[in-house]
C-alpha cells in the first residue's frame, strides 16, 4: 500500500512540476512542454488500443488529424472556444472510429498495423481534396492566447488521460482487454464480446487522440493535411510507449519523459544523426528489451500492476452459496440439458466429423473418447460454437444455439477447457478466474466472492497472485477449469483436461467436478485415456474417423470388440494399471 | 481509340513488372520467414543510390550496378538478420510483432544513414529513355527491360527454390521451421541467406528503377508500402499471386489515371489495399501456390 | 556612464554611421567600404530552416545567402552599431518543431527580428505566433495566404506565386503558341501556382485544353502524360517539383508525346534536373527567381562574395534570402531603433533595387516588386531567356520532335 502511496506521490510531484512550467516558464518551456505532454497523451492513447488490446496501429494518426480538422472547423466556423472544440473534436473521432474499427478490426497483427498506415494516407488524401479543409493549402485557425495557457490545458490533459488509463486497467474493461491481448480465444471461451470489447478500445484510443489533435491546432493555429497526418507524431508516439514499456499504465509516461530529454539533447548536438539514433533505439527495444524502461523498473519490484479487484475477501466469511438458481439441484425428470444432432463439418476434402449425436444430462458426466485425428476437438469447438458446423444443430436447454457467437454461448452456460492449455500469459490466476466470473455476475462484490469461492475450491487461493507460468503444469490445467467453472456452467466441456496431473491434482479436479455435478452440471469430457474419468462417467461415447462407433456405460463400451479393433488397438492400455 | 487502349494496356503490364520487381524481395523474406521488412523501401533507394553514384563516377549503366548494387545490399541483410532480427527469440503474434517494430527502427536508420550520404535531393539516372515503336504504339524501353529483369528474377528465384540444395532447404523451412530443424537444416543459415537474398533483390530492383522514378532517401516509406500493398494482394508468400497483383496494380493504375485522373489512382490504390486486407485477407489466390 | 547610456551612445554612433553610409551605396547589395567594427550586445535576428529532412538543399542555399549578408553588414560597422547575430536551428521540416523553435527564439533567445522558416506551409505554421509576439518577419513564402492583412508583421520577400510563371507563359504567347496543356501536383504551393498560371493564359489567349491534378506521391506518368498529349497543346505545363517534372519529361519521351515547348516551374532550376535526365533535359523550361548573370543593383558583388565564400554559384533561395536580409538591415538603420512596428512600416514604404530584383510590397506586406525569368537547358547549361532584356542567349524554340 505504501508501494502506491509513494506511486501517486511521484506522478502528482511530477504534474505539479509540469504545471508549474506551464504556468512560470518562458514561451520555449511552455511550448516545449506542450509539445512533450501531447506527445504523452497520444502515448496513452495508443497504448490503449496497442498495448493494453495487443493491437499495434501504425495510423494512430488518422485520429489525430481527423480531431484537429474537426477543432478548426468548430472553431472556425462556430466560433468556439477551444474547450467546446475539444469535447466535439473527441466525439467525432469516437463516432467515425466506431465503424472504422468494426472494419479494421478484423484484421490483425501486420495487416491491421498497415491496414492503419493506409487509413492515414486515404484520411490525408480526403483533407487534401475536399474545400471546407481549405484543401493542400491548409487552413488558418484562431490561435490561443498564451502559449502557457495551452501548455497548463496540454499538462491536466495528459495527467487526466494517464489516471483514467490508469482506471481503466483496474477496471473490468481493462481486464478484458488484457485478456484479448493475451489470448482472444480464450477470452472468448471466458464469456468476453472481443469483438465488442476491441471496438470500444478502438474507440477510446482514437477519442484521446482526437483530443490532442484538437489542442494541436488551438496551439498553432494553421493546419494541412500533410502536418495533421504527419508520420512523425506517429513514430514519437510509437517510439514512447517502446520506450516506457507497452501495455502498462506508466509507460508513456516515463518514455514520453526519457524521450523529450533524449531527443532535446540529441537534436542539439548531432541533428544530422538524431533519426539515426532513434531508429537504432527502436531497433534495440525491440531486440533485447520488449518490456521497455517499465521492465526493468518492475524487476525492482516498483510500479508492479497489482491484480485487478484484489486481494480475495475470506473465504470463511462468504455467506453458503444459494441454491435458487437454474443449475441447482438435479430435476425430478432426466431432460437432456445438450442435444446435438447430426453434427458435421468438412475441412476441403477432410471429412473431421460426420452425422453424430450428443445428449448431455444435467447432475452426469459423458466421456468421449477415441483415438488422435477421432474428431473430438472439433466436436467441442462445434458445441461451444468455436467453429460453425456444416450439417446438424445443437440444442442447448430446449433452444437452438448454433450460429450464436461463442461468448454468448460461455455466458449462458456452456463453458469449456482447451486441450492445449489457453491461459492468459500476463494475467495473474486470481484475474484468470474473475475475468471469466465477470461476465456472469454484474457487481463487483459478486464476482470476487465468485472468484474466491472457485479458487478455494479447487485450493489455488493461496497462489492467487502468482502468473500462470510459475504453476506447474497440472495446476495450469486445474486453472483453467477453474476459470471455466466460474461460469457456472450447466455444461461443461473438459477437452483432456487432465492430462499430465498427478494423482493427487487428478482428485482435486474430481472433487472440483463432483461438487459442480451436485449443483447439476453437465459434464462432458474428452479423455484420450479414460481411467482418468471412469470412475465418474456415467456414459461413454466413441468417436473414429469423425463418427460415433460405440455408445454406452463405461464397462460395455470397453469389452466391445469394435471399440477395442478401432481404438485401443496395439497400445490398449489394461484400465487398472493405467495412468495419465 | 484501339491505340490508346493498347498503349494504355501494354503501359500497365510493364509498370506492373516494374512494382513486381520492387515487391519480390519483400515476397521471398515474408514467404519464408513471416517476416515483413519495413526497411525494404529503404534498401531499394539504398540500391538505387548506390547506382546513382557508380553512374555519375564511374559511368557505370544501371544494368550493371544492378549486381553490385544487389551484393551491398546482401551483405547488409545478412548482418540484419544475424545481427538483429536473429536475436528475437520469441516466436508467435509478439515475435511477428517484435520484428515489424526493429524493422521500423531499421527503416529509419538505413533512410537517414542514407541522407548522410546523398542528401535529401531527388536523384536519377537518365538511362534507356527511349522507346520501341510499334505503329501508332510506343513501348518505353526502360519500363521493358525493368519488367523483363523482373520476370528473369522471378524465374530464378523459383529455379533456386526448386532446382537446389539450399533452395530446396529454404523450401522445407517455409513449410516448416521447426519440422526443417528437426531434418537437420541448419534454419539459423536459411535464414540469414533468405534475407540476405530478398535485400538483394531490393538492391538490385532499386538499382533500375532509379532510372524510372526519381529517388531521394525519404522514398523509402512509400515504396515499401506499395510492395506490401502488393504482395498483400498477391496473398503474402504467393508469387504466382504476387505476380498477377503487380499487373493488376500497374493496370489499375493506370487505367484510373486515364479515364479518372491520378488523384483518384492513389486513392484506389490505398482503398484497393485495406478491402483486398479487409475481404480477402488470403490474398487474391488464397493458399495454393505458395512457397 | 551607466551601461544603458553606453548602449545609447552607440546607438547614436552607430546611426550617424549608418546615415553616412547610406549616403555612399545606396541600399541593398554593394560591399560598402571598411567602417568602425561593430561592438556590444549583438542585434539578434532569428529563423529556422529545413536543414535536415528532404527540402533541405535549397534550405542550405538560403541560410548561406543570409550568412553572407550578415557578414557584409557587420564588416560594414553593423547595424545600430551592434554586430548581427544569425540565431538559427533546424526544423526537420517538421511544423510543430518549427512552432516549438520560433518560441524559443522570441521568449528564450529574445531575437529582435525574424527569418522565416524554408517551406511555405511551416512558414503558415509559425506566422501565428509570430505575428501575436509583434515581431517583424521576413517570409520566403510564395503564398500570398498570409499576406492578406491578417499578419501585419510579415513581409513577403519573395516572388508572389502568380508571378512565377508570367514569362514563361509571355515567352509562349510571343512565338504564337495557342494551347497548352495543365498538369498540376495536389499540394499547396503548385496548386496555387496553378491558379496564376491560369490566369495569366487566359490574358495572353492562350487556350488550355487540359488541365488535371494528381497526387504527390505519382511515380508513374504514362497514363497522364498520354491524355494530355491526345489534345495535342502546343505547350506541356507542369506546376511541379523536382520528381514529378522528370516524371513527366520521361514519360513523353518514351510515349513520343510532341510539344511545342515543355515548361516546369521547380524542376528544371535544379542541377539535378539535367543530371536526372540528361538529353531529355535539353530545350526544357523552368522558372526562377534570379540568375547569377542579371544586372541587378549589387548582382556582380553578391556573386563573387558568394563564390568566395561557398565556392559555388547563388541560386535564387540564396539571392532573394540575401536580399531579404539586407532590407531588413536597412529598415533598422533607417528607423534607428528596434520599434518593431516602425521597422515594418519602414519596410512597407520601401521600394528598392536588390540583387534579386525590384523589392516593393502593398500595405498588408505582399511582394508586388519582384518578377521571375524563364530559363531553358541549352548543351546542358541553363540559360536566361525570358524576358528579352535580361537574356543570356535566345530561346530555342520549337522543341524538336523526339527521335
Amino acid at each position: 500500500m505504501t508501494g502506491r502511496i509513494v506511486e501517486w506521490g511521484i506522478f502528482a510531484a511530477v504534474v505539479a512540476a509540469g504545471v508549474a512550467v506551464a504556468i512560470f516558464g518562458s514561451g520555449y518551456y511552455a511550448q516545449t512542454l506542450f509539445t512533450a505532454t501531447m506527445l504523452i497523451l497520444l502515448a496513452v492513447g495508443w497504448n490503449v488500443i496497442s498495448g493494453f488490446t495487443g493491437y499495434v496501429s501504425f495510423g494512430q494518426v488518422s485520429f489525430f488529424g481527423l480531431g484537429a480538422y474537426v477543432a478548426a472547423l468548430v472553431m472556425i466556423h462556430m466560433a468556439a472556444p477551444w474547450y467546446v472544440a475539444a469535447p466535439v473534436a473527441a466525439l467525432a473521432g469516437i463516432i467515425v472510429a466506431l465503424p472504422l474499427g468494426l472494419i479494421m478490426l478484423r484484421l490483425n497483427g501486420i495487416f491491421f498495423a498497415l491496414g492503419m498506415f493506409g487509413l492515414a494516407r486515404i484520411m490525408e488524401i480526403i483533407a487534401s481534396s475536399l474545400g471546407i479543409t481549405g484543401g493542400p493549402m491548409g487552413t488558418t485557425v484562431p490561435v490561443a492566447q498564451s502559449v502557457n495557457e495551452c501548455a497548463l490545458v496540454m499538462v491536466l490533459a495528459a495527467a487526466a488521460a494517464l489516471i483514467a488509463s490508469y482506471r481503466l486497467m483496474r477496471s473490468r474493461l481493462g481486464l478484458r482487454l488484457m485478456a484479448i491481448r493475451d489470448d482472444a480465444v480464450a477470452a472468448e471461451a471466458s464469456g468476453v464480446n472481443t469483438w465488442t470489447i476491441k471496438v470500444v478500445a478502438f474507440c477510446i484510443s482514437a477519442g484521446i487522440a482526437a483530443i490532442g489533435g484538437s489542442l494541436y491546432v488551438w496551439n498553432v493555429g494553421y493546419l494541412d493535411p500533410s502536418s495533421a497526418f504527419t508520420g512523425t507524431i506517429e513514430l514519437q508516439t510509437i517510439l514512447i510507449v517502446l520506450t516506457g514499456g507497452i501495455g502498462t499504465v506508466w509507460g508513456p509516461l516515463i518514455g514520453g519523459i526519457v524521450i523529450a530529454a533524449l531527443s532535446t539533447a540529441l537534436w542539439a548536438r548531432f541533428p544530422m544523426e538524431e533519426q539515426i539514433v532513434l531508429g537504432a533505439l527502436i531497433m534495440f527495444i525491440a531486440v533485447a528489451m520488449p518490456g521497455g524502461l517499465m521492465s526493468a523498473v518492475s524487476r525492482l519490484g516498483w510500479l508492479k500492476r497489482a491484480p485487478i479487484w484484489g486481494p480475495p475477501v475470506d473465504p470463511t466469511t462468504l455467506p453458503p452459496v444459494a441454491t435458487d438458481e437454474a443449475t441447482s439441484g438435479a430435476p425430478a425428470a432426466r431432460e437432456p440439458v445438450l442435444s446435438c444432432r447430426g453434427l458435421g463439418i468438412r475441412f476441403g476434402g477432410v471429412v473431421a466429423v460426420k452425422d453424430v449425436d450428443v445428449t448431455a444430462y444435467p447432475a452426469e458426466m459423458l466421456a468421449i473418447i477415441g483415438p488422435n485425428g477421432a474428431g473430438k476437438s472439433t466436436l467441442f469447438n462445434l458445441i461451444s460454437s468455436f467453429a460453425l458446423p456444416s450439417v446438424g444443430e445443437v440444442s442447448f436447454a430446449g433452444h437452438k444455439v448454433s450460429g450464436l457467437p461463442a461468448h454468448a454461448l460461455a455466458r449462458r452456460g456452456i463453458a469449456r477447457t482447451f486441450q492445449t492449455s489457453r491461459l492468459f500469459p500476463l494475467l495473474t490466476v486470481w484475474e484468470t478466474v474473475l475475468l471469466a466470473a465477470s461476465s456472469l455476475y454484474a457487481t463487483r462484490a459478486d464476482a470476487v466472492a465468485a472468484t474466491t469461492r472457485i479458487l478455494a475450491e479447487v485450493r489455488l487461493l493461496d497462489h492467487w497472485a502468482e502468473y500462470p507460468d510459475t504453476l506447474p503444469p497440472g495446476r495450469q490445467r486445474l486453472l483453467e477449469i477453474a476459470r471455466a467453472l466460474a461460469l457456472k456452467p450447466r455444461v461443461l466441456l473438459l477437452d483432456e483436461a487432465m492430462a499430465g496431473m498427478s494423482a493427487q491434482e487428478i482428485e482435486r479436479v474430481h472433487a472440483a467436478l463432483r461438487h459442480a455435478m451436485a449443483r447439476g452440471t453437465a459434464v462432458i469430457a474428452i479423455e484420450h485415456v479414460l481411467p482418468a474419468i471412469a470412475p465418474l462417467a456415467r456414459r461413454v461415447q466413441v468417436l473414429d474417423f469423425g463418427q460415433t462407433i460405440a455408445e454406452g456405460i463405461p464397462r460395455q463400451v470397453l469389452s466391445n470388440p469394435t471399440v477395442i479393433e478401432a481404438y485401443m488397438g496395439a497400445d490398449y492400455e489394461e484400465p487398472a494399471h493405467g495412468g495419465a | 481509340m484501339i491505340a490508346t487502349f493498347v498503349a494504355l494496356l501494354i503501359l500497365g503490364l510493364l509498370w506492373g513488372g516494374v512494382y513486381l520487381l520492387m515487391a519480390e524481395g519483400l515476397n521471398l523474406i515474408y514467404g519464408v520467414m513471416k517476416v515483413v521488412n519495413l526497411a525494404h523501401g529503404d534498401f531499394i533507394v539504398l540500391g538505387g543510390l548506390v547506382a546513382f553514384s557508380l553512374f555519375g563516377v564511374f559511368h557505370i549503366t544501371p544494368l550493371l550496378s544492378f549486381p553490385l548494387a544487389a551484393l551491398l545490399l546482401f551483405g547488409i541483410g545478412a548482418l540484419v538478420q544475424v545481427g538483429v532480427l536473429e536475436r528475437i527469440t520469441v516466436t508467435g503474434p509478439e515475435g511477428e510483432l517484435r520484428t515489424l517494430l526493429a524493422t521500423f527502427g531499421l527503416s529509419y536508420v538505413v533512410a537517414n544513414a542514407s541522407f548522410l550520404l546523398w542528401g535529401s535531393q531527388f536523384q536519377s539516372i537518365p538511362y534507356m529513355q527511349g522507346a520501341l515503336q510499334f505503329g501508332a504504339v510506343a513501348v518505353p524501353e526502360g519500363l521493358l527491360v525493368s519488367s523483363l529483369c523482373a520476370f528473369a528474377v522471378a524465374l530464378l528465384v523459383h529455379l533456386w527454390l526448386t532446382a537446389t540444395m539450399t533452395g530446396r532447404s529454404v523450401h522445407a523451412t517455409a513449410q516448416s521451421s521447426l519440422g526443417a530443424a528437426a531434418c537437420g537444416l541448419n534454419v539459423r543459415r536459411i535464414r540469414m541467406v533468405t534475407f540476405a537474398i530478398g535485400s538483394a533483390m531490393a538492391g538490385g530492383a532499386g538499382a533500375l528503377v532509379i532510372a524510372l522514378i526519381p529517388f531521394q532517401t525519404s522514398s523509402g516509406g512509400d515504396l515499401t508500402v506499395q510492395a506490401f500493398t502488393l504482395i498483400a494482394l498477391g496473398g503474402l508468400g504467393n508469387y504466382l499471386g504476387a505476380w498477377l497483383a503487380a499487373e493488376l496494380l500497374g493496370l489499375t493504375e493506370v487505367f484510373t489515371q486515364y479515364y479518372f485522373g491520378s488523384d483518384a489512382a492513389s486513392a484506389v490504390v490505398y482503398a484497393v489495399f485495406i478491402g483486398v486486407l479487409v475481404f480477402r485477407p488470403q490474398g487474391l489466390l488464397g493458399r495454393a501456390g505458395r512457397v | 556612464m551607466t551601461r544603458k547610456d553606453t548602449t545609447r551612445a552607440f546607438a547614436w554612433a552607430g546611426r550617424f554611421a549608418v546615415t553616412a553610409l547610406a549616403a555612399l551605396t545606396f541600399v541593398a547589395g554593394g560591399a560598402p567600404a571598411a567602417a568602425a567594427a561593430p561592438s556590444g550586445k549583438p542585434i539578434k535576428i532569428g529563423l529556422s530552416l529545413t536543414l535536415t529532412g528532404p527540402y533541405s538543399p535549397p534550405a542550405v542555399f538560403e541560410l548561406q545567402g543570409y550568412e553572407l549578408a550578415a557578414k557584409e553588414i557587420n564588416a560594414s560597422g553593423g547595424l545600430l552599431g551592434r554586430p548581427v547575430e544569425l540565431v538559427k536551428y533546424d526544423d526537420q521540416g517538421n511544423p510543430s518543431t518549427a512552432v516549438q523553435l520560433y518560441q524559443k527564439l522570441l521568449t528564450d533567445d529574445h531575437v529582435n527580428l525574424l527569418l522565416s522558416p524554408f517551406e511555405t506551409d511551416l512558414t503558415s505554421a509559425v506566422a501565428p505566433i509570430v505575428n501575436r509576439a509583434k515581431v517583424v518577419m521576413m517570409c520566403l513564402a510564395a503564398n500570398p495566404g498570409a499576406f492578406r492583412g491578417q499578419y501585419p508583421y510579415l513581409i513577403q520577400a519573395m516572388t508572389l506565386t502568380s508571378r512565377y510563371m508570367v514569362p514563361a507563359i509571355d515567352l509562349a504567347a510571343a512565338k504564337g503558341y495557342k494551347t497548352m496543356a495543365l498538369l498540376v501536383q495536389n499540394t499547396q504551393f503548385p496548386q496555387d501556382l496553378a491558379k496564376g498560371i491560369r490566369k495569366e493564359a487566359a490574358r495572353k489567349g492562350i487556350k488550355i485544353v487540359f488541365d488535371q491534378d494528381y497526387a504527390p506521391n505519382t511515380t508513374d506518368f504514362s497514363a497522364l502524360v498520354l491524355k494530355a498529349g491526345a489534345t495535342h497543346p502546343d505547350v506541356i505545363f507542369g506546376a511541379t517539383y523536382l520528381a514529378d517534372a522528370e516524371g513527366i519529361m520521361r514519360a513523353a519521351k518514351a510515349q513520343n508525346v510532341n510539344a511545342k515547348m515543355y515548361v516546369f516551374s521547380i524542376g528544371p532550376v535544379e542541377p539535378q534536373f539535367y543530371t536526372g535526365l540528361g538529353p531529355v533535359a535539353e530545350g526544357v523550361f523552368g522558372t526562377t527567381l534570379y540568375f547569377h548573370t542579371l544586372k541587378t543593383n549589387g548582382n556582380t558583388e553578391f556573386v563573387k562574395g558568394f563564390q568566395g565564400m561557398f565556392h559555388r554559384l547563388p541560386d535564387y533561395h540564396a539571392a532573394v534570402a540575401y536580399a531579404s536580409l539586407k532590407i531588413l538591415a536597412n529598415a533598422v538603420k533607417k528607423v534607428g531603433s528596434l520599434d518593431e512596428a516602425k521597422i515594418r512600416d519602414a519596410i512597407l514604404n520601401t521600394s528598392v533595387g536588390t540583387v534579386a530584383g525590384h523589392f516593393q510590397v502593398s500595405k498588408t506586406g505582399m511582394q508586388i516588386g519582384y518578377s521571375s525569368y524563364a530559363l531553358q537547358w541549352q548543351h546542358g547549361q541553363q540559360q536566361l531567356v525570358w524576358p528579352k532584356a535580361f537574356q543570356t542567349t535566345a530561346p530555342m524554340l520549337p522543341h524538336p520532335a523526339w527521335k
